[in-house]
């Protein structure tokens, strides 16, 4: 289990970050405060992604909305973060292996 | 300090940023191709997972009518390295953006630039000249504290940047207004900034002192009677 204290980590971070993003101000922030002040040129778009606005379209409530899409990303971030980290470390350790690898795990075991 | 689709029309402030954001990341995942460990990797998942977290909660900064979140670029630099956080700002702006349109596919590279490299590099750097300055836990809490509000600052000053050379802004917009109420606005978002990096360094200096290239304090509860079992 202790290759996987992670885990509980991740579990964690995504009730905070569900409950942090319900918590969150609908102020806005200090540069869309600058545009709107300063009448800054915005050419609206539309917007053309999955969860627009932290909301998974579909879901009426919008606290479970928000909860869930808050979780989705943040699953996703971790989920990336961790393939292109997996990625890197086995690209260093195709090179020569550090001093301290018993279980080396790549096959870089010298002729 | 998300930089929507449609504020920068002019091509080529957009595509210079994208330009400048790809190198710094592919230098970045360059580098560390080469030392990451695979231990390594699930705490680097954790800290994007926390600065999405972070990210997420805007509070009001006491101006009104405006709120800030953190960033995190400082706080993740510390704890990884500022390559490795540079790699981490980078997927986290990249899935906010893509995920939820908040901050624009044409303003990615800006938004990486001045959300995520301002910090982990620039920030990080001012956070490495303070530890050099102040030794110990002291150095280690105000260098983060005086990076972190640095950055956030840098950050609103290139998006102020950014936008006075638009061609459709230029000229048009009064630039020391923009670069006022920009700057001005986040000089206490920088503060928030501060204060959360500074509150999670404290906290990660009792219990993992290591992440930090500190020595483990002589804790005055056990590591005696540890010692008097050893001798």
């Amino acid at each position: 289990m202790r290759a996987f204290w992670w885990v509980w980590g991740l579990a964690g971070l995504v009730v905070v970050a569900g409950v942090l993003a319900l918590r969150a101000s609908p102020l806005p922030d200090g540069l869309d405060t600058t545009i709107a002040r300063l009448k800054l040129p915005l050419h609206e778009t539309a917007p053309n992604a999955p969860l627009p606005d932290y909301a998974v379209p579909g879901i009426r409530h919008s606290g479970v909305s928000t909860f869930i899409a808050a979780g989705i990303g943040l699953l996703m971030v971790f989920a990336v973060t961790y393939l292109i980290g997996r990625l890197l470390s086995r690209r260093s350790h195709s090179t020569p292996p550090e001093p301290e690898t018993e279980n080396a795990q790549h096959g870089t075991r010298l002729p | 300090m998300h930089i929507p689709d449609g504020l920068i029309t002019d091509a080529r402030v957009w595509i210079g940023a994208d330009v400048v954001a790809a190198g710094v990341v592919g230098y970045a995942i360059r580098r560390e191709s080469r030392r990451l460990r695979p231990e390594e990797v699930p705490l680097m998942g954790l800290m994007a997972a926390f600065v999405f977290a972070g990210q997420l909660f805007n509070v009001p900064i006491g101006v009104p009518g405006v709120s800030g979140h953190l960033l995190g670029a400082v706080l993740a630099a510390a704890l990884l390295g500022p390559w490795r956080a540079t790699v981490v700002m980078a997927v986290v702006i990249t899935v906010q953006c893509l995920l939820y349109n908040d901050g624009g596919l044409t303003a990615l590279g800006a938004n990486i630039i001045n959300m995520g490299v301002a910090g982990t590099l620039v920030g990080y750097g001012l956070y490495h000249a303070g530890r050099a300055v102040i030794p110990g836990r002291a150095g280690v809490l105000i260098a983060a504290g005086v990076g972190a509000w640095f950055s956030v600052v840098l950050g609103a000053t290139l998006v102020a940047g950014q936008l006075a050379v638009c061609s459709d802004i230029l000229g048009r917009v009064d630039l020391g207004r923009l670069f006022g109420l920009l700057v001005g606005l986040h000089v206490p978002i920088g503060l928030l900034e501060a204060l959360i990096t500074v509150g999670a360094l404290a906290v990660i200096m009792q219990s993992r002192p290591d992440l930090l290239d500190l020595p483990r304090e002589p804790a005055p509860r056990a590591e005696p009677a540890e010692e008097a079992i050893r001798g």
